[in-house]
């Protein structure tokens, strides 16, 4: 039996909610953005904007010069969070093979339930019913209906916005030959330039291309490129049921033209790494490799390392020292620092008290201890360092929403 | 372009049998009443154990911004945009 896989993908989201929470955004280009006033990037575009050539990530003036009546707004990552746990509360009652793919895209198996609802175009109508309902009329989404995942996210590229679209299994042959490899989820920039260098360049023209040559130059990967090629997707929906484990705990930070110092720069990232210790000690873990990087200017590549600490720790300042470190080691004296980040791996469960046989190693753990309870009590910045009060002179941004996210719905 | 205010008002509110939320009708700011004709979103927020309620509403072509602190019960009028 064929599987039927949906993906539900939601239309400007971002900007769809903004325009929703206040109708006199409703029906103007609007770009939402981290910080309005600031050098910054659009995080999402409504369709009106999207007419002008707004596209995410477009750098706040050049989304102004495509389109000057655009109105910049300040995001607010609370009303897109809420939002989303409120769609997947109506999704996960159609099924339980849901696979949160981000904050607004769901992978859903409806192999065994779409019968119900009359097949899957039923469904979805029924789906997008709901979501009006719940959600608002300016909060809408895109539903791709296929037999895998990856040919299920292309038909709702193909529909959007506010579209439902479904690919029959007739229809495959004839959609292979006319999609650019580029356009499929997974085909990377990099392995679409290889490609079409040796002349690949649709679906049709992969599935021509012997699986020995692929797996000679891509590996496993090259065997998912055949597959693709020949309009299969064996990826399972991986149910959100099933979270996956946790593997690093990192925050990085875009900084305003004023804090680009390499002391003010620092300064910013003893408040990320406060964040990350406070995040591993909720989740229960403690890691040993600490990476540091950071980017010079706008346009320049990322620098960074890592180094492995000889025991694991969920300590903001003993990974702060760590990164001090790399950036010692690194023997780079930047200037100009438009983005700092850190991350811990290398993570092991913390089971019980650490063990710590210094006095200030047992005196930092029970400090770190009692502002947790303040925070859990109080709220984030009910008490910090000094030295993070610089963290607070950078509005929070919105963005960064992975995969992995916890959903709790 | 909202203008913050962060102001205590009193709420008209009705608390309906299987709603997520409470549903605000009116609000007194000062002494004018202003009746909801639409709650365009309604998100909640956390600062520690404080759950707030925040909602997006219209009266008319007014725009508001209001808070609901769940612990306290109280209301505040967080933003208004009167432009419409």
């Amino acid at each position: 039996m064929a599987r039927i896989i949906m993906h539900l993908d939601m239309d400007s989201y971002f900007a769809s909610v903004e325009q929703q929470a206040n109708p006199s955004l409703r029906g103007i280009p609007i770009g939402v953005t981290g910080r309005p006033k600031e050098r910054s990037i659009i995080v999402a575009a409504s369709r009106e904007a999207k007419r002008w050539g707004v596209k995410s990530a477009m750098p706040n003036w050049e989304a102004l010069k495509l389109c000057p009546s655009l109105k910049l707004v300040s995001g607010k990552a609370e009303r897109y969070i809420a939002t989303t746990k409120r769609f997947l509360s109506i999704l996960k009652r159609y099924t339980p093979l849901l696979e949160v793919f981000s904050i607004d895209e769901v992978f859903m198996d409806v192999t065994q339930e779409a019968r119900r609802y009359g097949g899957p175009l039923n469904m979805a109508r029924s789906i997008k019913d709901e979501f009006r309902e719940a959600l608002g009329e300016c909060i809408t989404a895109t539903v791709g209906i296929a037999s895998n995942k990856a040919f299920a996210k292309l038909i709702a590229k193909r529909n959007k916005p506010n579209g439902i679209g479904q690919l029959r299994d007739e229809e495959v042959p004839s959609l292979l030959s006319e999609i650019p490899i580029g356009e499929v989820c997974g085909i990377g920039r990099r392995i679409e330039g290889r490609l079409e260098r040796v002349g690949i360049h649709t679906l049709a023209d992969l599935g021509r291309t012997s699986q020995r040559y692929l797996k000679q130059e891509f590996g496993v990967y090259g065997l998912f490129l055949k597959e693709i090629g020949q309009g299969r997707d064996p990826t399972p929906v991986i149910p959100y049921t099933t979270a996956a484990p946790v593997k690093s705990v990192g925050h990085s930070k875009s900084l305003p033209p004023q804090l680009r110092s390499i002391d003010l720069a620092l300064l910013v990232l003893r408040g990320l790494c406060d964040k990350v210790g406070r995040r591993l000690r909720k989740l229960g873990y403690v890691g040993r490799t600490v990476y540091f990087g950071f980017r010079l200017g706008s346009m320049s590549p990322h620098h960074g390392k890592q180094i492995t600490l000889p025991f694991s720790t969920d300590d903001g300042e003993v990974i702060y020292n760590a990164c001090l470190a790399i950036e010692r080691k690194m023997l780079i004296h930047p200037k100009n620092v438009s983005q700092v980040g850190v991350s811990v791996s290398n993570l092991a469960e913390r089971r019980g008290r650490s063990g710590y046989l210094l006095d200030e190693d047992r005196r930092r753990e029970r400090l770190n201890a009692a502002t947790d309870r303040i925070r859990d009590r109080f709220g984030e910045r009910a008490i910090v360092t000094g030295e993070t009060l610089l963290f607070d002179a950078i509005p929070e941004h919105v963005g960064g929403f992975s995969q992995g996210e916890e959903w709790e719905f | 372009m909202y203008q913050p205010v962060s102001e205590p008002i009193d709420a008209y509110v009705i608390y309906k049998r299987g709603a997520t939320h409470p549903i605000l009708r009116a609000f007194r700011w000062g002494r004018r009443r202003f009746d909801i004709t639409s709650t365009n979103l309604v998100y909640p927020e956390r600062e520690g154990e404080t759950l707030f309620l925040c909602y997006a509403v219209s009266s008319g072509r007014n725009q508001f911004q209001l808070r609901l602190n769940t612990n306290r019960s109280l209301w505040t009028l967080e933003a208004i945009d009167v432009e419409g």
